[in-house]
């Protein structure tokens, strides 16, 4: 299962496990946890499939 | 053929007579959408006990007691499998996945019944009548974003109008609408084959009904073959079925069904689904599904609810044994001195495979290994063991592995081979490496034997006979 990426809810700042056919796919995302729902633009941290840490106050990528 | 019908409640009966430990009773209320009926099997499992549980005042997702009682992890024990498919429970071990096997090869016709005939048409909600939410939906982990039925969806192939049934996951999205997740199999084709000609396509769950009916879900009968055939063979009995509320006759429905809920799946729709707690006891990802409008639900008056608690025993049970046969029936037309095949449960019934063979030549052990391979393309890690190991028991295989095994001549590694897109291990999303573990002794040379106490002195000495259990000492002493 390598094609997944997590995302951090912007409301309730917990992280899930999303396919990367959702990658920037233009769908909302849907938190388990808050039932929030948000583009992914909106998280405030996601860690790409490849273990990339994609922070959006600066919008740049980390690496791992 | 005999078309006696199957009913859950005479199954309930037979088990708590039978083997009354076997279930347990939960009488208070419980909100199985906060997690509270899983919290309850979760603590049985870590006691180890994995009884069928019905639990008599469930709320709905109203939040009120619903008028549903709600029975789950009917799967987890062999031994109640074994029960349902009318075999004693002194046969759960091999000897019900080689019934399984035999019943999975014939076909027992359905038959039609009226709806005056059908306990599943006592009550009869259509349209706007229709209120998922009266139903005790089980979340059951906690990052599922919804409660979920997670039963047996039934479609049809709309060329050979064969049925196909499956357990697929349905996610609560609304009083009349569902979430579904399908993997690239058997109800996938038939739901791309109506998405290709811009059709919905007609789909029923069968929430609820007796374990043989779903037991004969999981066969492994090539697509086209008619699921509803094969159920009646694996039940022992014919189906007995009736007109679907939605789609008359052209869309039959199991008339002894506890609940059955009827829907169309929209061509082109998808929304987000998940993530969901899966069979390998770890996440699926949230992804872009199909969804499901539901046109119409159907019960019996007492009708009781049903759920299998995905990720645990009464999941991985299910999806091991239908396979066990099929994967010996094979070997043995080459490896004759095959003697039994498992998908133990600490491999999740899928991803580990344990084969027991009477080796006369060394070379079995691989050929038997890389036809369960070739058979199950689930199974990850092969482990084969002479027949002095009994491949039920992990233990027996794990000391088989620490003794008869030198890494670098009894592991092989196959790359690059197909998976399975949940198996969290993986690397690629569709390949997996695969291993055999060949934990036999040779055959060509002197090898150490395993140590005995000789039957005749254990007849001679019988436990019950000279063991006295040690007495707590009286109190002043
Ligand atoms: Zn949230």
């Amino acid at each position: 299962m390598a094609s997944i990426f997590t995302v951090e809810c912007p409301s309730c700042g917990q992280s899930f496990p999303c396919h990367t056919e959702l990658w920037q796919a233009g769908y909302d995302l849907l938190c388990p946890f808050c039932q929030a729902t948000f583009p992914q633009e909106r998280s405030p941290r996601i860690v790409s499939a490849t273990g990339d840490v994609v922070r959006n106050d600066t919008g740049a990528a980390e690496g791992m | 053929m005999d078309s006696l019908t199957l009913d859950l409640r005479e199954f309930i009966k037979a088990v708590e007579a039978g083997q009354p430990d076997a279930l347990v009773h939960v009488d208070k209320p419980v909100d199985p959408a906060a997690f509270e009926v899983t919290a309850v099997l979760q603590q049985l499992e870590d006691a180890g006990r994995f009884p069928m549980a019905i639990f008599h005042q469930p709320l709905n997702l109203r939040g009120e007691v619903s008028r549903f009682p709600l029975i789950t992890n009917v799967f987890a024990d062999r031994a109640r499998c074994a029960q349902a498919l009318g075999l004693p429970v002194t046969e759960a071990k091999f000897p019900l996945s080689i019934e399984y096997g035999r019943r999975e090869q014939d076909r027992i016709a359905p038959t039609v019944v009226t709806p005056g005939e059908s306990p599943v048409k006592d009550v009869v909600k259509v349209g706007d009548q229709v209120d998922l939410r009266e139903f005790p939906i089980v979340r059951h982990h906690h990052m599922d974003p919804a409660p979920y039925i997670d039963m047996t969806p039934i479609m049809r192939d709309p060329d050979s109008g064969a049925y196909n049934a499956a357990y697929l996951r349905t996610m609560y999205k609304g009083p009349r609408k569902l979430g579904l997740h399908m993997s690239p199999r058997h109800s996938w084709q038939i739901t791309r084959k109506h998405e290709d000609r811009g059709l919905p396509t007609p789909v029923v769950i069968v929430v609820s009904h007796h374990p043989a009916f779903f037991l004969g879900t999981l066969n492994v009968a090539p697509f086209g073959d008619d699921d509803y055939e094969v159920i009646g063979s694996v039940a022992g009995r014919s189906l007995r079925l009736v007109p679907s509320e939605t789609w008359g006759e052209d869309f039959m429905v199991p008339a002894d069904a506890e609940i059955v809920i009827e829907g169309v799946i929209p061509p082109g729709v998808r929304e987000v689904e998940g993530p969901f707690g899966e069979f390998p006891g770890t996440y699926g990802p949230q992804r872009l599904r199909w969804v499901v409008d539901v046109t119409a639900v159907t019960h019996r008056r007492d009708a009781i609810y049903q759920d299998v608690f995905v990720g645990h025993p009464d999941d991985w049970i299910q999806g091991g044994l239908p396979k066990e046969a099929r994967i010996y029936n094979r070997i043995k037309g080459v490896v004759p001195s095959v003697q039994a095949v498992h998908l133990p449960v600490s491999g999740v019934c899928r991803l580990h495979c344990n084969i027991a063979i009477d080796k006369k030549v060394d070379g079995e052990s691989k050929q038997a290994a890389m036809i369960a391979l070739g058979e199950v393309d689930m199974i990850k890690h092969v482990f084969v063991v002479d027949a002095d190991v009994d491949p039920f028991d992990d233990r027996q295989v794990l000391w088989a592995i620490a003794t008869r095994v030198q890494a670098d001549q009894a592991i092989d590694m196959i790359k690059n081979a197909k998976g399975n897109t949940l198996d969290p291990s993986q690397t690629d999303p569709i390949m997996t490496t695969k291993m055999i573990v060949d934990a036999t002794k040779p055959v060509r040379r002197p090898f150490s034997e395993r140590i005995l106490v000789p039957d005749d002195a254990k007849a001679r000495v019988p436990m019950a006979d000279y063991v006295r259990e040690s007495a707590p000492a009286a109190a002043g002493e």
